[in-house]
C-alpha cells in the first residue's frame, strides 16, 4: 500500500476506514433490537428507589426538622417567661394563640394557619397550595408554625438528574401508615407504582414512583445510548491518539482529521440527548439548547482550523487578502445567525457561562479570518497595503448592503488585517488589534441589542398594545362564560342570598387568576344594586342601552372619583316569565396593567429575556395632548411636535439620558414605547470588560512566550521600577476613589427614596385626618379615593387586622385575616415612631398610625428594573471613570518616567558615544544640583580622555614614524650592499676585460635591475600604506568578488584545487570593494606561495588545495581561507604582523600589515592558525555595513 | 332563544383546526404557518415557556413543553374579534404523562389579520 499510494491518500484511506469501522460498531450497538424484559422492572426500580431514598436521607430539609423541634422549644420557653417579642422570631415562623377556632393573637410573620386536631406537644405538616408548613401544638391554645418547604421544588429529580419525572414528592394530610415501598400495578392505567414514606417527616411526605414499562424502557435506552456514545468517543480518541503518534508518512493530518470530525459529530449527538435549555441556533436546523453545544461549535471551528488551515508561506498578499475577505464574510454571517438566535440579553457583559460562550464564539469568529490569513505571512510593502485599502473600500461598500449590523465589525476587522499585514511580527500591532477587535465586538453586540429592542417594540409590542381593549372585553366574556357555565337561570341571581354564587363565579374566572379589577353586579329594573361581587372596583353606574336578552360586550367610559375610566362591560337583560326584572352587568376595568403586568411579576416588557433590565416603558397621550399613562414619569418638552408623526422611531432626552421611542396610534390616543439608549459610560464599560477578557485570553494563548521573558531583568531596570511605582500609585488612587464613590452613592439613592416615601406618607396622613374628622370613620370608598389620589395601593387595619384595602388581591391570596406585621405593630406602639417602612420582595410598604387606632399601609411598588438600571448605570460610570483614571495614570506615569529618566538617558547616550569613539561633551547641563555635578563630572572626564588620547596619538604617530623609518632604512639598506658589490664587479670587469667579463657584467646588471625592482616595490608598498586610511564603501556581493578572484587564479594554477563554500543567498555587504579585493588577493597569494614552496616529501601523495568558506552572521561576515601549504613555524607565527617579517625571498613584508589594517578599517578581526607542513587557516571577519 | 342560537353560530373560533390538531398530537410543526415570524409567549407551568421567539423556535419549544404532558378536554371558551385583532381563549386539561397529575389550563391566543389570521402573542395560565 505504501508503495502504490501516495502517503497523503493512504492516510485519508486509513482515517476513513477507521472511522467507518468504529461507526459500524456504534451502529451495531445503537440499532440492535432493544429487548426489554418487564420482569426486570422491579430490580431496576428498586435500585432507583434505593438511590433516591439514599439521597433523601442526606436531604437538608429533613435534617432541619431536628433543628425545628429545638427551635420550637426555645421559643416556647421564652414565651412562657413573657420575654418573647417579634424581633426574637426568625423570618417565616410564628406563634399563634387560638380561641374557639379563631385567632386571638399572634407573633411572627407566617400568614397561614389551620386548626388541626393534634395532641399537645405533637407536630405535623400542613399544606397551603404548594407550600408545606411545620405546625406544633405547644399548649391547648398555643401553636408554633414555620414554613418548611415548597413541595413543587422537586429537588429529587434535580438531584438525580432524571431526564423526566417518574418520581415526585407527595404530601399526605395524615401520617401515612404501612407504606413500605412495595410495588403495585394499576391494571386500568397500566402503570406500576410504588410509594415510600419518609419516616423522618412524620410519614407525611412520601416518595412516589409512577411509571409505565415504556417510561422505564425509554430511560434505560437513553442511558444505554449515552454509554454507547461515550464508548465510541473513547474509541475515536484512541484512533486520534494513534494518528498523533504516527511519524511516518507525508501528511498524517487527514488520518487525524477524520476521527476528529467523527468525534465532534458524536459529541454533538451526545449533548443533544440532554434537555438543557439555554440557546437555540437556527442555522443548525435543529434545537440546540445547551451552552455545551456552543462550546461544541467552538470545537468544530478549532477542528476546521486544524484541518483546513492554509499556509501562505509565500507571503503573497493577494491570495491572503482574498481569503481574508471570504473568511471574514462567512464568519460574520455565522455570527449574525448566532446573535439572532441567542435567547438571552447579550448587551451586557456577564460572567455567566452562556455569555462567556457567546463571547468566545464571537472572538473566535473575529480571529478566524485573521488566523486563516496570517499564517506565516510575511511583511507586505506599504504601497501594496495602500492599494488593498482602496480595494477594501469597494468591498466594504458591497458588504454593507448584505449585513448592515456587521458593517462596523467588518470595517475594524479590515483595519486589523491591514495593520497586521503591513507590520510583520511586532508586538504593538497585536495589542492594537486586540483593542480594535474589542471595539468591534462591543459595537456589534450593541448594534444587535439595539436592533432586537426595536424589532421587538415595533414588530410585536405595538400589536400587543393595540389589543388591550380586546383583552379587557375577553376578560368580561370569560366572566360571562363562567356565569353561563353554571347553567343557573339568570333570575336566580336576583335573590338576596346569591352574592356567594357571584363570588364563586368571579373567583373561578380569568379576572381572578390575573387579579384584574372587575365585578359582577345584579341590578334591578329600578337601578338598585341587588347583589354584587367585585374586586378592587366599586359598582360604577354606566348608561345602558342594551335591550336584548343576550350578552352584549362593549367599551364604555365612566367617571370614577372625577377620573375618566375605560371599562369593558358585558350586560344581559333578565326576564322572568316574560317580565323584565333587571340586568346583570360585568364590569372590567380597562387598565394597561391588564396586558402589561401578570401576577408572577413578569411583565410583557420583560417577557423577552433579552429585554430584562433594558428599562422599557410607555407613555399614552390622548388626542387632546393629555398624558393618560406615564409610569416612568418622563417629562416631554416638545410633545406637540412629537405627536404629529406616527409609526416611526423618535429620539428624545430626559434627565441627561437619551431615549429611543416608537410612536403609534391606538384609537384616538398616541402611544410611545421607549427605552433608554446606551450611555457613553455603558459603552466604555462594556468595551473595557471585553478588552480585559481578550487580554486575558491573549496572555493565556501566549503563556509559553511569557515564560521565556526574563521578568527579573525587567524589574531590575530602574526605568521600569519608576514606571511601575507610578502605575501602582495611579491604580491605588483609582481604586480608593471608586470605592469611596460607590460607598457614597448607594446609601444616598436609598435615602432619597425613603425621603420621597415619607413625604407621600405625610400627605396621606393629612388627608386621612381630614376624612376621619369629617365622617368619623374610614370606609372602603375612602380607600378607593385615597388610592386614586396617591396612585398607590392603600390598606387600613383596625386592631391590627385588615379592615379595607384598595388591593383586593391581598384578600384573595390570604387564608387567614391579614394582620399588621408584629414587628411594625411593636414599633408603631412606641410614641416617638410615626412611620415604619418594611421592604417586601417587590415593594416598600409604609405603615403609619392615625387617630382611632387605625394603621394605614401604603404600598410603593418600586420598579426593580429601574433600580437595577440606576445601579448598573452608576457601576458603568465608575468602571468608565476607573478606566479613564488608569489611562490618565499610565499616560502620566509614562510622561513622568520620561521626565525623570531623561537626564539619565542623556548620560547613557553620552556613554554610548564615548564607547563608539566620539568623545563629545554633554550639551545641556540640567539645573538640578546633583545632576549638574554628575554632568560636569562627565564632561571633565571627556576632556581628560581627549587630552590623553591626543598625547597617545602623538606618541603613536611618532612610534609609527620611527618604525616606518626603520623599516624603510632596512628595506633600502639591504639591496644597497649587493648593488654596490655588483657595481664594483662591473667596474672590475671593465678594468680586467677578461673573457668572461661580459657575462659577469650582464649578471651584475641583472642583479642591480632586480634589486632596483625590489626597491620600487618597497616604495609602492609604503605608498599603499599612505592611502590605507581612505575608505570608499559601497554595497556589493562578496560571493561575486571571491568568485572573480578564484576564476583569475584557477587557470594560472591548474594543479591547485580551489574549494568554494558559500551561503545559498548572495551575501550583500557595504565595504570598500577595492580594498577587500586586495585583502582576498593578498591572502590567496600567500596561500599559493605557501603551497608552491612546500618541500616535496617522498612517498606521500600531495594534492594542493585552497578552501574558501564564507559565513553570514547578523552584523558581520566571516571568511575562512585554508591551505595545505608549508605552514608557518610556531616561532615565526608571532612575528608575521611585524614590519620586518617576510617568509619570501623577495617579499616586502607589508602584505599582512596592509591586510590587517584594511580589516581594522572594516571593524573586523584577523586570526591566523598554522602548523608547519600541514597548512595555514586565516579567519577573517568584517562588518556587513561599514 | 333564536338570538342565542345565532350568537352561538357566529362564535367561530379562528384557526381552530391547526391549533387543536397541534395540541392533540403534540406536534407543533402544523402551527407554524399560522404564526407571525416572531411572537411573544408567556406560558406558566407546567409548560413554562417565556420569550420572544422565531416561529421555528416557538414550535420547538412547544414540542418540548408538551412532550411531558398530554392535552385532554380541549374546549374553546371565548373570543373577541374587532377589526383586524382577535383574542380568543381555550380551556384544557393538561395531564403529566409520567405522574398523571392534572393541570387546568387556559390558553389565550392574540391574533391579528394580515392575509389570514396569525398568532403574535400566546398567554397560558393555570386556572
Amino acid at each position: 500500500m505504501e508503495t502504490l499510494l501516495s502517503p497523503r491518500f493512504a492516510n485519508l484511506i486509513k482515517g476513513t476506514a477507521s472511522a467507518i469501522a468504529v461507526t459500524a460498531i456504534g451502529l451495531a450497538l445503537i440499532y440492535v433490537r432493544f429487548d426489554f424484559q418487564p420482569s426486570k422492572i422491579q430490580t431496576l426500580v428498586s435500585s432507583n428507589l434505593a438511590g433516591i431514598v439514599l439521597t433523601h436521607s442526606h436531604w437538608d430539609h429533613i435534617s432541619e426538622l431536628r433543628g425545628f423541634h429545638r427551635r420550637c422549644q426555645s421559643v416556647f420557653v421564652r414565651f412562657g417567661d413573657g420575654k418573647l417579642t417579634s424581633s426574637d422570631l426568625e423570618p417565616q415562623e410564628a406563634l399563634i394563640v387560638e380561641r374557639n377556632g379563631v385567632i386571638a393573637d399572634y407573633i411572627g410573620e407566617v400568614y397561614y394557619f389551620k386548626l388541626d386536631p393534634i395532641q399537645i406537644d405533637e407536630w405535623r405538616f400542613i399544606k397551603k397550595n404548594q407550600y408545606v408548613f411545620y405546625l406544633r401544638r405547644l399548649q391547648p391554645h398555643l401553636y408554633y408554625i414555620r414554613f418548611f418547604m415548597n413541595s413543587q421544588a422537586n429537588f429529587i429529580l434535580r438531584g438525580l438528574q432524571y431526564p423526566y419525572s417518574i418520581a415526585e414528592l407527595k404530601f399526605f394530610v395524615s401520617p401515612l401508615k404501612g407504606a413500605s415501598g412495595e410495588f403495585g400495578f394499576d391494571r386500568m392505567q397500566e402503570k406500576y407504582f410504588c410509594t415510600q414514606a419518609l419516616a423522618a417527616s412524620n410519614n407525611q411526605l412520601a416518595l412516589s414512583l409512577t411509571f409505565t414499562v415504556d417510561d422505564i424502557a425509554r430511560h434505560i435506552k437513553k442511558r444505554r445510548d449515552i454509554a454507547i456514545h461515550v464508548f465510541l468517543i473513547g474509541l475515536f480518541l484512541a484512533i486520534f491518539a494513534i494518528a498523533l503518534r504516527r511519524k511516518r508518512g507525508v501528511s498524517p493530518k487527514l488520518f487525524r482529521a477524520v476521527p476528529l470530525c467523527a468525534l465532534f459529530f458524536l459529541l454533538s449527538r451526545l449533548v443533544s440527548l440532554e434537555n438543557v435549555r439555554d440557546m437555540y441556533l437556527i442555522f443548525l436546523g435543529y434545537p440546540v439548547h445547551s451552552t455545551f453545544q456552543i462550546l461544541l461549535v467552538l470545537l468544530a471551528i478549532v477542528i476546521l482550523l486544524y484541518i483546513f488551515r492554509i499556509p501562505f508561506r509565500s507571503g503573497h498578499f493577494v491570495p491572503v487578502f482574498l481569503f481574508f475577505n471570504l473568511a471574514a464574510f462567512s464568519a460574520l454571517k455565522f455570527g449574525d445567525r448566532i446573535l439572532k438566535g441567542a435567547s438571552y440579553d447579550f448587551s451586557r457583559f456577564s460572567l455567566a457561562v452562556h455569555f462567556l460562550s457567546l463571547l468566545l464564539v464571537l472572538i473566535l469568529l473575529h480571529f478566524l479570518p485573521l488566523l486563516f490569513s496570517f499564517h506565516r505571512s510575511k511583511r507586505t510593502p506599504v504601497f501594496a497595503v495602500l492599494i488593498l485599502i482602496l480595494v477594501q473600500a469597494v468591498w466594504l461598500w458591497i458588504y454593507s448592503r448584505t449585513i448592515a449590523t456587521g458593517f462596523i465589525s467588518y470595517l475594524l476587522l479590515s483595519v486589523v488585517f491591514l495593520i497586521l499585514l503591513s507590520s510583520g511580527g511586532a508586538w504593538w500591532p497585536r495589542l492594537f488589534s486586540l483593542i480594535l477587535i474589542a471595539t468591534s465586538i462591543t459595537m456589534l453586540l450593541s448594534a444587535y441589542s439595539r436592533e432586537e429592542r426595536r424589532e421587538f417594540i415595533s414588530g410585536n409590542l405595538k400589536t400587543i398594545f393595540l389589543s388591550q381593549n380586546h383583552y379587557a372585553k375577553l376578560v368580561a366574556r370569560e366572566i360571562v362564560y363562567e356565569i353561563n357555565s353554571r347553567q343557573m337561570p339568570f333570575y336566580e341571581y336576583f335573590r338576596k342570598d346569591s352574592s356567594d354564587d357571584l363570588e364563586r363565579i368571579w373567583k373561578n374566572s380569568l379576572a381572578a387568576k390575573e387579579s384584574i379589577p372587575s365585578g359582577i353586579f345584579v341590578i334591578s329594573r329600578d337601578g338598585e344594586l341587588i347583589n354584587a361581587y367585585s374586586s378592587e372596583i366599586p359598582f360604577i353606574k354606566v348608561a345602558k342601552e342594551n335591550v336584548f336578552p343576550f350578552w352584549h360586550v362593549e367599551e364604555v367610559y365612566a367617571d370614577l372619583f372625577g377620573k375618566k375610566m375605560s371599562l369593558a362591560v358585558a350586560t344581559i337583560n333578565v326576564f322572568r316569565n316574560s317580565e323584565y326584572i333587571g340586568y346583570i352587568m360585568v364590569q372590567v376595568q380597562n387598565l394597561p396593567e391588564l396586558i402589561l403586568r401578570n401576577l408572577d411579576q413578569s411583565s410583557i416588557f420583560t417577557i423577552n429575556p433579552k429585554m430584562q433590565g433594558v428599562g422599557l416603558s410607555h407613555i399614552k397621550i390622548s388626542g387632546t395632548n393629555q398624558i393618560l399613562e406615564n409610569p416612568a414619569n418622563i417629562n416631554f418638552e416638545n410633545l406637540t411636535n412629537i405627536l404629529k408623526t406616527h409609526d416611526r422611531w423618535i429620539t428624545f432626552s430626559y434627565m441627561g439620558l437619551t431615549y429611543s421611542g416608537y410612536i403609534f396610534q391606538q384609537e384616538e390616543n398616541a402611544v410611545i414605547i421607549f427605552f433608554p439608549e446606551n450611555t457613553i459610560f455603558r459603552m466604555i464599560s462594556e468595551f473595557v470588560k471585553i478588552l480585559i477578557f481578550l487580554l486575558l485570553l491573549f496572555l493565556l494563548v501566549n503563556i509559553r512566550e511569557l515564560g521565556t521573558i526574563d521578568l527579573k531583568a525587567y524589574f531590575n531596570s530602574f526605568s521600569i521600577k519608576v514606571f511601575l511605582i507610578l502605575i501602582v500609585i495611579s491604580l491605588v488612587t483609582g481604586v480608593v476613589f471608586s470605592l469611596f464613590s460607590l460607598n457614597f452613592h448607594f446609601p444616598s439613592l436609598e435615602r432619597q427614596l425613603y425621603q420621597a416615601i415619607y413625604e407621600k406618607g405625610r400627605i396621606a396622613q393629612n388627608i386621612i385626618n381630614n376624612l376621619i374628622a369629617e365622617s368619623g370613620e374610614i370606609t372602603q370608598n375612602h380607600l378607593f379615593l385615597l388610592s386614586k389620589i396617591l396612585d398607590n395601593d392603600i390598606s387600613v387595619y383596625e386592631n391590627s387586622t385588615l379592615l379595607y384595602t384598595s388591593n383586593h388581591r391581598k384578600l384573595i391570596q390570604s387564608s387567614i385575616p391579614i394582620y399588621v406585621p408584629s414587628s411594625v405593630r411593636t414599633v408603631l406602639n412606641r410614641n416617638n415612631q410615626q412611620f415604619q417602612i418594611i421592604r417586601q420582595a417587590t415593594s416598600l410598604e409604609l405603615y403609619f398610625r392615625v387617630p382611632r387606632s387605625y394603621i394605614f399601609d401604603i404600598e410603593f411598588s418600586y420598579n426593580t428594573a429601574d433600580i437595577v438600571r440606576a445601579r448598573i448605570y452608576y457601576v458603568d460610570f465608575i468602571i468608565t471613570l476607573f478606566f479613564i483614571l488608569i489611562f490618565i495614570g499610565m499616560a502620566s506615569a509614562l510622561f513622568f518616567r520620561n521626565k525623570i529618566m531623561a537626564p539619565i538617558n542623556e548620560l547613557n547616550r553620552g556613554m554610548r558615544e564615548v564607547k563608539s569613539g566620539n568623545l563629545l561633551p554633554l550639551g545641556t547641563i540640567p539645573s538640578d544640583p546633583d545632576l549638574k555635578n554628575l554632568y560636569q563630572g562627565f564632561n571633565s572626564m571627556i576632556d581628560g580622555i581627549q587630552e590623553q588620547k591626543k598625547n597617545i596619538s602623538e606618541i603613536s604617530r611618532m612610534k609609527t614614524l620611527i618604525q616606518l623609518g626603520r623599516r624603510a632604512a632596512h628595506e633600502i639598506k639591504n639591496p644597497l650592499t649587493p648593488i654596490k658589490l655588483s657595481a664594483e664587479q662591473i667596474q672590475k670587469a671593465i678594468r680586467d676585460k677578461s673573457g668572461d667579463s661580459e657575462a659577469m657584467i650582464q649578471k651584475a646588471v641583472q642583479f642591480i635591475i632586480e634589486e632596483t625592482e625590489h626597491l620600487r616595490k618597497v616604495s609602492y608598498g609604503f605608498l599603499d600604506l599612505s592611502k590605507l586610511e581612505e575608505l570608499n564603501p559601497d554595497w556589493f556581493e562578496l560571493n561575486d568578488l571571491i568568485g572573480q578572484e578564484i576564476r583569475k587564479l584557477q587557470p594560472i594554477y591548474p594543479h591547485i584545487r580551489f574549494v568554494l563554500t558559500l551561503p545559498e543567498n548572495p551575501v550583500q555587504i557595504r565595504a570598500d570593494r577595492i580594498k577587500i579585493k586586495q585583502v582576498i588577493w593578498n591572502l590567496l597569494s600567500n596561500s599559493i606561495e605557501a603551497i608552491e614552496s612546500r618541500p616535496a616529501v617522498t612517498g606521500f601523495p600531495y594534492s594542493p588545495e585552497i578552501g574558501i568558506e564564507l559565513k553570514e552572521e547578523a552584523e558581520s561576515v566571516e571568511m575562512i581561507i585554508r591551505d595545505n601549504g608549508k605552514g608557518i613555524e610556531p616561532g615565526e607565527l608571532n612575528l608575521i604582523f611585524t614590519e620586518t617579517y617576510t617568509s619570501k625571498d623577495k617579499g616586502t613584508g607589508l602584505g599582512l600589515i596592509i591586510v590587517r589594517r584594511i580589516v581594522e578599517l572594516h571593524r573586523g578581526s584577523l586570526q591566523i592558525v598554522s602548523e608547519a607542513n600541514r597548512g595555514t587557516t586565516v579567519f577573517l571577519r568584517i562588518a556587513r555595513n561599514v | 332563544m333564536i338570538v342565542f342560537l345565532l350568537l352561538a353560530v357566529s362564535q367561530q373560533f379562528l384557526q381552530m383546526q391547526p391549533i387543536q390538531d397541534s395540541i392533540r398530537s403534540g406536534d407543533f410543526r402544523g402551527i407554524k404557518p399560522i404564526c407571525q415570524e416572531r411572537l411573544s409567549v408567556n406560558l406558566e407551568e407546567p409548560l413554562t415557556i417565556k420569550g420572544y421567539f422565531y416561529r421555528d423556535q416557538f414550535a420547538e419549544e412547544l414540542d418540548s413543553g408538551f412532550s411531558r404532558v398530554t392535552a385532554e378536554n380541549i374546549e374553546w371558551s371565548s373570543i373577541q374579534v374587532e377589526a383586524n385583532i382577535a383574542v380568543q381563549s381555550m380551556n384544557l386539561v393538561l395531564k403529566d404523562r409520567f405522574s398523571g397529575r392534572k393541570f387546568y389550563y387556559k390558553l389565550i391566543f392574540f391574533m391579528s389579520k394580515e392575509k389570514e389570521w396569525k398568532l403574535y402573542y400566546l398567554r397560558g395560565l393555570r386556572i
